[in-house]
């Protein structure tokens, strides 16, 4: 690939801008712009994207330290590499330039090989570590859509349990109909009325569940909601695999107003309670149950779900948010509910989520998931 | 700490200038290894995986510059970053450090924040390098 590597040389001196340049156009990779001031070198990294800057200090008005300081507190430039030429060969200077967070520090006079091998590493080491940042973004990227891959399975396993219900009750109550008519058995009006109105609350159930679940993948905007609203309608969307697992829901809710991204804080409800489903199916525990608390405190919303089967053991505690960590291979775990959830919560909310097991008596019977979700700067 | 686990050996014939290194890195996590010969040093990097050298320029028998010589001719050592630590900095020395193919040629007294990042810098350019080479 034919990359071109962006270089800005900082200095007030036209000769040693001249004398850099010199050296470092023998490697046509290296596309050089120069500017003889500190301001000047602040617009520039606005303009171009740089893979090195080199960096005079001793320069008016402001010099090379102040100019680092400023592209190193700014998020857009705090990554461009920066190596200071300065004929300040004093260890105070040195130390400052490398504290300061510059990669390199070169005294004048340099040699030209110094020059561009050091220039060289630091390109990179840069470009290195670019990729790598691409690479974790495509990851995370993956990880997203995998994660809610997983979600639509568990969407249409729920669908087709809440579906057996109505489509049995509409189909016992249509063959009774068609078997009296076939039959010549009238049926008086009111009961035959009765059974049609069945049949079409039924309809109206499925129409309704599909719905639901329609709306939950529908990327959406931010909207002002109640936080009762949101634990109800994820439990909907997976009363059916509770059912059926026998586990009992506890609510005990504060009606707190939020505004966010409604469908994002059902994805990590559900991620959350999902979670402690398995583990209740793992444990066997009789009594399952999870818990759910919601209240306000200071600002923030606090939701905390937890359930009784067992807890978290120690040495894997620190780990369940970790992206592919799972310990249920067997039952299709992939490793990322608690991880999405976390990053859900981190970037949509800006808030936290932590993990403690809940004690009694000195024994482990539950983990316990908090969410700390800051109501304003949503 | 630096956080990357790697391997870093000192070659110097003083060992009061080994220790000097030592103090300096000893906080970063890395493991580290020494020699006080250039023939010593040979024997360290067969038997251990070296992520970098350290390596005094001025030593009985075989100097810094041909260990650098012969390491840098060897496929199994060449891509071994080498920082040279010289109490000199003549011209001719340090334009020979880099035509030898040494990443870095650092002055003695250290000043320990510049020996720390430069020791960071060429080790994670190695361990990408190397994943590069090996393939993600």
């Amino acid at each position: 690939m034919d990359t071109k590597y962006n270089i800005l040389i900082v200095d007030d001196d036209v000769h040693n801008i001249q004398l850099a340049i010199n050296i470092l156009k023998e490697d046509e990779k290296y596309n050089i712009i120069f500017t003889t001031s500190g301001k000047e070198a602040l617009l520039r990294v606005k303009e171009y994207i740089f893979d090195l800057i080199l960096l005079d200090i001793l320069m008016e008005p402001m010099d090379g330290f102040e100019v680092c300081k400023i592209l190193k507190s700014d998020k857009l430039t705090k990554d461009i590499p920066i190596i200071f030429l300065s004929a300040k060969d004093d260890e105070t200077s040195i130390s400052k330039g490398f504290e300061l967070g510059a990669v390199d520090y070169i005294t004048k006079p340099f040699f030209s090989k110094e020059l561009k091998a050091r220039v060289k590493t630091h390109i990179q080491l840069h470009r290195y570590k670019d990729s790598l940042q691409q690479k974790l973004k495509l990851q995370d990227k993956l990880m997203l859509e995998q994660n809610k891959m997983a979600a639509m399975g568990e969407m249409i396993t729920n669908i087709a349990h809440q579906w057996k219900q109505p489509l049995s009750i509409i189909t016992t109550v249509s063959s009774g109909i068609k078997v009296s008519r076939e039959l010549n058995v009238n049926l008086d009006k009111d009961t035959e009325l009765a059974s049609l109105n069945n049949i079409l609350l039924n309809a109206n159930h499925l129409s309704q569940t599909i719905d639901d679940f329609k709306d939950f993948f529908e990327q959406k905007d931010k909207i002002l909601f109640h936080i009762e609203d949101i634990v109800n309608k994820t439990i909907n969307l997976i009363n059916s695999t509770l059912r059926i697992n026998n586990i009992k829901i506890n609510k005990n809710i504060e009606d707190v107003e939020f505004i966010g991204l409604d469908n994002e804080l059902i994805q990590v409800l559900i991620n959350i309670i999902n979670n402690a489903q398995d583990a209740l199916n793992i444990a066997e525990v009789k009594d399952k149950e999870i818990n759910i608390n919601v209240f306000k405190k200071d600002e923030s919303v606090i939701i905390e779900i937890w359930d009784n089967a067992g807890g978290i053991p120690e040495d894997i505690i620190e780990h369940i948010f970790e992206a592919h960590f799972t310990t249920k291979r067997k039952f299709n775990g992939t490793g990322i509910g608690l991880h999405m959830a976390k990053k859900i919560v981190q970037e949509h909310f800006h808030g936290k989520i932590y993990v403690q097991n809940i004690e009694v008596n000195g024994k482990r019977v539950g983990a316990k998931f908090i969410l700390n979700l800051p109501i304003k700067s949503q | 700490m630096s956080n990357i686990s790697a391997t870093i050996l000192i070659v110097d014939d003083m060992p009061k200038n080994i220790q000097v290194a030592m103090n300096i890195l000893r906080d970063e996590g890395y493991k580290m290894l020494f020699a006080q010969s250039g023939k010593k040093a040979f024997d360290v990097i067969k038997e251990n995986n070296i992520d970098l050298i350290l390596l005094d320029v001025m030593m009985p028998d075989l100097d810094g510059f041909e260990v650098c010589k012969i390491l840098k001719q060897d496929e199994n050592t060449k891509d071994i970053p080498i920082i040279f630590l010289s109490g000199k900095d003549s011209s001719s020395d340090i334009e020979k450090a880099y035509e030898l193919g040494g990443s870095d040629y650092v002055v003695k007294p250290f000043i320990n924040i510049e020996l720390i990042t430069k020791v960071s810098t060429y080790i994670r350019l190695k361990k990408f390098y190397e994943k590069e080479k090996n393939g993600y």
